[in-house]
């Protein structure tokens, strides 16, 4: 890869890349594998850079390969992720609503994706599907249920997703 | 606060608590991918060494490591256009090594087989692996895997690891009385091959593995008496090896066109076929790859494979040795992965 590669690279990973980790650990809910899943997914990217850089959106690109490989790693997870490395928010971050992240970390990893897409990285159904490589339709089918869960784990009362 | 409201506002407060260090990460980024591992098989022995390698020296073992450890050989050497990192004074007193890609080497049938599935964050390539990690999640077993993948393990469970220490590219281990009970002769040198193959990769700079069984250095493994008086290497268990060993795509991970398919092989004429088969189990893709050596000896292979899919969906990898008479595809590794579009 050339220099201006290089550049152009570091510059898209420095714009991107925080947002991928927070959807990821959001996704995750375990700060190092978030890590971990955001490199592969830029690793990845940087190495087919010269092809994904000249899509219109490499951005949708690096998330689709994050936001897989994280579904992939959160079905695993519960076999391999000791309950220790879960990051749990500490009293001296910011505030965060625990009841809110349990009920979603109890949902499917499918659905917890759906859910952070739609609702953290606020993309509409058809983006949210395609980064999920899904049909609009599955991925409304993944918010609805998801919504549904967690409105019953929360008490509150649920609308329909648009 | 209606539910959507507070959805939203739980994700991005949660999201606030993640600060991500964007420039280290970029360079274990890009380091990552000029990654690629290699086995150098020399002339009857192994040869361990650290190309491609990406190795910190310093940092804190994730493990709970039960014994100090030496210092690994300083030097390392980056291949592939990677670094070369020695540890600086304030690294020495608490060496540990990373790495980003280890097999854990398991059994399937009465071979040896690799996989990365049982690691801790086996997807999770770039987390902080130790040599008391890869033994852990050795001994740890294969519960992690799904029946399909056939894995199973000669290391009897209760096994533990008592300590570890590597000093001039050898390593100890001191493992619990379970690692020598049970099992008979093929089963003993089994379990002692798995340690030292999972010990032995070039990213850790370790040649050879010694054995020691609750505190005491041992000259032989249980009753049938594998000798382990002298360090083993990789070498003293070649017989143990499938013909072919797919080390990369680990099974159940996605594949996308481009990547590469790594393994060793012991096969005629050194030449590896491979295919690639979609959801319906037709062929979208074959090729085939040249190992570094082949008719009785082992070579590593390394090659990019190609295909096109117009959308993601399960699939296997394919990697075998043609007949020499009759063409036909024998000892063939199947990798279930999913094909992954872009």
């Amino acid at each position: 890869m050339d220099k201006q590669s290089d550049a152009t690279f570091a510059m898209f990973f420095r714009t991107e890349y925080p947002g991928v980790v927070r959807t990821a650990y959001l996704v995750l809910h375990d700060q190092e594998a978030a890590n971990d899943v955001a490199q592969d997914a830029f690793a990845k990217t940087l190495s087919h850079w010269g092809r994904v850089s000249r899509y219109d959106r490499p951005d949708a690109w690096v998330r689709k390969v994050a936001i897989n490989r994280a579904i992939s790693v959160a079905r695993r997870q519960k076999l391999h992720i000791a309950a220790s490395s879960h990051t749990e928010p500490t009293t001296e971050q910011k505030p965060v609503d625990l009841d809110l992240m349990r009920a979603i970390r109890a949902l499917p990893p499918a659905q917890r994706a759906a859910v952070v897409l739609f609702y953290f990285e606020d993309r509409p159904v058809a983006q949210v599907a395609e980064i999920m490589d899904c049909s609009p339709s599955t991925a409304k089918v993944h918010l609805h249920r998801a919504r549904k869960r967690l409105s019953e784990q929360l008490g509150e009362a649920v609308a329909d997703v648009s | 606060m209606s539910l959507d409201g507070r959805i939203r506002q739980g994700l991005v407060q949660a999201a606030d608590s993640v600060e991500p260090n964007v420039e280290g990460d970029l360079m274990k980024v890009t380091q990552r991918a000029r990654t690629r591992r290699r086995i150098q098989w020399a002339a009857g022995a192994v040869a361990v060494a650290a190309i491609g390698a990406f190795l910190f020296l310093g940092g804190t073992d994730l493990f709970d490591a039960t014994g100090d450890t030496n210092p690994i050989p300083p030097a390392s050497t980056g291949g592939d256009g990677g670094p070369t990192i020695s540890p600086t004074p304030e690294d020495s007193p608490s060496e540990a090594v990373s790495l980003t890609l280890a097999d854990l080497w398991f059994t399937r049938g009465e071979v040896l087989f690799p996989d990365t599935s049982g690691l801790p964050s086996a997807e999770l390539e770039g987390t902080k692996l130790t040599g008391e990690m890869l033994l852990g999640a050795l001994v740890a077993g294969t519960d992690h895997a799904p029946p399909e993948a056939g894995l199973s393990t000669s290391i009897p469970e209760g096994t533990k690891v008592l300590g570890f220490d590597i000093a001039n590219r050898i390593a100890t281990v001191d493992l619990s009385s379970e690692f020598v009970s049970g099992g008979g002769s093929l089963s003993m040198r089994m379990r002692v091959a798995q340690v030292v193959f999972t010990l032995t990769q070039e990213e850790e700079e370790v040649e050879g593995v010694l054995f020691e069984i609750d505190g005491e250095p041992v000259d032989a493994i249980g009753g049938e008496g594998v000798d382990v008086s002298d360090p083993q290497t990789r070498a003293d268990y070649e017989d143990l090896l499938p013909p072919i060993a797919v080390t990369s795509p680990n099974w159940g991970t996605y594949f996308v066109s481009g990547e590469t398919i790594e393994g060793i092989a012991n096969v005629f004429e050194a030449t590896v076929s491979w295919r690639i088969l979609d959801e319906s189990g037709e062929e979208i893709a074959n090729g085939f790859a040249t190992a570094t050596c082949g008719t009785g000896c082992w070579g590593d292979f390394t090659t990019e494979v190609e295909f096109s899919i117009d959308h993601s969906q399960e699939g296997t990898v394919e990697v075998f040795e043609s007949s020499a008479e009759n063409g036909e595809p024998m000892n063939v590794v199947s990798v279930p992965v999913t094909l992954f579009t872009d």
